[in-house]
């Protein structure tokens, strides 16, 4: 029955864009989001010709169908020319991303201000992310400055439409960030399984519990007893613990499973569902890790059903 | 016979001297080990243009004082002082940063054997070893013929001026910061310099072979470099997978154990006794920084990290900011947890025993 579960066509698709200006980093990310390169593994992409498209099976269920756009003008010009309808037709999500340290906004912006007006026409219900990218290259302090001043540029030139923008590079969890956001809109299940996760923290005794997608270690959903300071704790988690998975491939093994302990916490991550993993986090000193792995293997069940559902 | 200009001087810390040409990736180098400063970060690196001193107050096994060198000194016309003669005197050995993407390999090499032998002159214990660093942009293939042509151009030119003992005494490395070469590199030169290495290995020894476990290693738990390998064979990867482990439970204990990270400072004592003036360089002091301080404290910490193929990683903290990782089957590791933990304790107390009995030599 589990195997028949695991090998049903997946029922819902999604089709996601991927565009921008050639050099802008986009087959870069989506090849360590997806295809567990390290960032410098990067370096050795070539230009993307015309579209590459990848089928990506996220949580079991989602088929996201990724179009890598190459970006050279010449490819960007018959997109919004001959492929036109073949490219923006029945869109879901478009994710366009600027190389901050781009020498020519204006074209940019002109580029996108096309891309944009015709993705209108064909999907006007379309999502709109910009990612600006390659921030490490800005030094630390004028990061935020900088990131500001480019969202404005490009936010002036499309005033109609909402828009999500993001700061990324592929060196830091920028790009989990991002990308957990950008991909969690698509799970239909998502409310239900915020509420299953805050009610299996509560019954567990825990104080933070995340649930990650196993193959992208990308954030799905968190719940949290406890306010803690650092906001982008879950996508330096992902980040952690998807090296660490590349440096396990390394030696020809996989990443099962980590216990970490000290006189404040403990930590616990563990396969979880067939697509998920789990980390749970106690600050309680006296709480038993057996305790916790038990709980974790009898609330199994419950989220595999909600993830078919 | 040794004179005592060049026994390093009356505090007990390493010297070691890092040289090599401009861009060569010397800061690079040292920051990414010991400053923590990610590789691709180390695009925003200045040159200094003057001799830095960095102390390095680790565990009681890294405890070095840094000397990054600007290139001029190592001219031969260099008027600068201290002279680098002055600074080799009293170190235990030379790192030659020689960058693989130089545009003027004639230079560098001229460079590297003109260095070798002013070090050779003043100092003949130094231990010379050559770098052959941003080895990321080169193949395996090309790595290696790399090496063998510095080494076999090296070793003809010591030869040809009679200087056939310190061809043995010059090691050749291929590092890059972007991947684990660095770590282990600057591991096996500290492993050279530690005069307890011996000890510890037998120590790790016994400790294996009583625990019935495949691997233990004894890391500098800040730097991540490996104080100490018992002797068995360590295959691939391991001890990265090792190191990567630490990074793991230290990244994660700093974002959760949010409790207060009590800073800690250890006693900087500058120390007077060089012969080397202190005015004549920047001096950069190194404190443990306080989002892992607390991580390597805290001894109750240890982190258990299972993988696909039974193997079971294990890490324990062990005091002065040392943590012992070792690697086992599973299902010997959880039939002996008792017997294990037992051992790592009785590990620590010889091990505390070994630090304590290095500290009363040196008094
Ligand atoms: N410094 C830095 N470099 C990056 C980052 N992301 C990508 N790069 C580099 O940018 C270069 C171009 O990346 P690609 O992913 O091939 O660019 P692309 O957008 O797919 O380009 P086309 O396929 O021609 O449209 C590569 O050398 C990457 O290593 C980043 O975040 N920071
Ligand atoms: N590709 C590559 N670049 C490196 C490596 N190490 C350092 N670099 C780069 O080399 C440049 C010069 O480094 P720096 O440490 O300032 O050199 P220094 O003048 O010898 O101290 C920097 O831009 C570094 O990013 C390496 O292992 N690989
Ligand atoms: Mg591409």
């Amino acid at each position: 029955m589990e195997t028949e579960r695991i090998l049903s066509r997946p029922r819902t698709r999604r089709k996601v864009l991927l565009m921008g200006r050639s050099g802008a980093g986009k087959t870069s990310m989506r090849s360590i989001i997806f295809a567990n390169y390290i960032p410098r593994e990067t370096r050795r992409l070539g230009a993307t010709i015309d579209v590459e498209h990848s089928q990506i099976r996220f949580l079991g269920d989602l088929m996201l169908s990724l179009w890598d756009c190459g970006g050279q003008d010449v490819f960007l010009d018959s997109y919004l020319d001959a492929q036109r309808d073949n490219i923006f037709s029945e869109v879901q999500v478009l994710i366009y991303v600027f190389d901050i340290m781009s020498t020519d906004v204006e074209r940019d912006v002109y580029y996108f201000n096309k891309v944009i007006r015709c993705l209108h026409d064909a999907s006007a219900d379309a999502n709109v992310y910009c990612l600006f990218h390659k921030v490490d290259l800005v030094p630390e302090h004028q990061r935020q400055a900088v990131f500001e001043e480019r969202q404005r540029r490009v936010k002036e030139s499309v005033d109609t439409i909402s828009l999500k923008c993001f700061a990324t590079s592929i060196w830091d969890e920028t790009l989990y960030k991002a990308w957990s956001f950008m991909i969690c809109g698509l799970i239909p299940q998502l409310s239900k399984l915020d509420d299953a996760l805050l009610k299996f923290c509560e019954i567990s005794e825990g104080d933070e519990v995340v649930l990650f997608e196993r193959a992208t270690f990308l954030v799905i959903s968190h719940a949290t007893l406890h306010s803690h300071s650092d906001v982008h704790r879950f996508e330096k988690i992902s980040n952690i613990v998807k090296r660490f998975k590349l440096s396990c491939n390394k030696n020809q093994s996989h990443f099962h499973s980590l216990e970490l302990r000290n006189s404040q916490f403990l930590a616990i991550i563990e396969n979880f569902t067939s697509y998920t993993c789990v980390l749970y986090v106690s600050y309680r000193s006296d709480i038993q890790a057996t305790a916790v792995k038990l709980n974790i293997q009898c609330a199994k069940t419950l989220f595999e059903q909600i993830l078919v559902s | 016979s040794q004179s005592s200009k060049a026994s390093p001087s009356s505090t007990n810390k390493c010297n070691i001297a890092l040289g090599g040409l401009a861009r060569s990736g010397k800061t690079s180098i040292h920051s990414v080990i010991f400053h923590k400063i990610s590789p691709h970060e180390t695009l925003f690196l200045e040159s200094t243009g003057r001799i830095v001193k960095h102390v390095v107050s680790h565990s009681p096994f890294c405890q070095l004082e840094l000397w990054d060198l600007p290139p001029e000194l190592l001219q031969s016309d260099s008027e600068s002082s201290p002279s680098l003669e002055d600074i080799v005197s009293i170190c235990s050995a030379l790192i030659f940063v020689l960058d693989t993407t130089t545009e003027t390999p004639d230079e560098t090499l001229q460079l590297l054997h003109q260095t070798i032998v002013r070090c050779y002159n003043v100092n003949p214990q130094i231990h010379m070893e050559v770098f052959i660093h941003k080895t990321d942009v080169l193949s395996d293939e090309q790595k290696l013929s790399f090496q063998r042509e510095i080494q076999e151009h090296v070793d003809g030119e010591l030869r040809d001026i009679g200087l056939d003992r310190v061809v043995s005494q010059v090691s050749y490395r291929l590092t890059s910061i972007f991947d684990h070469s660095i770590y282990e590199a600057f591991s096996q030169v500290l492993e050279k310099l530690h005069p307890q290495t011996c000890l510890l290995e037998r120590l790790l020894d016994t400790f294996v072979g009583y625990s019935g476990i495949e691997n233990a290693f004894l890391f500098d738990a800040v730097s991540k470099l490996v104080v100490a390998t018992d002797s068995s064979p360590v295959h691939g990867n391991d001890f990265e997978l090792c190191s990567d482990m630490i990074e793991v439970a230290i990244d994660i204990s700093g974002i959760y154990s949010f409790g207060n990270p009590r800073n800690h400072t250890k006693e900087d004592s500058i120390q007077d006794s060089h012969p080397v003036g202190e005015e004549s360089f920047i001096l950069d002091h190194w404190n443990i920084s306080s989002s892992c301080g607390y991580f390597f404290q805290d001894s109750s910490c240890w982190c258990t990290i299972r993988l696909g193929n039974g193997i079971v990683l294990h890490m324990k903290s062990v005091g002065h900011y040392l943590c012992l990782v070792l690697m086992a089957r599973g299902e010997i590791l959880d039939s002996n947890w008792g017997l294990v933990g037992y051992n790592i304790r009785v590990f620590s107390e010889c091990l505390s025993k070994v630090i304590k009995s290095t500290r009363c030599c040196d008094a």
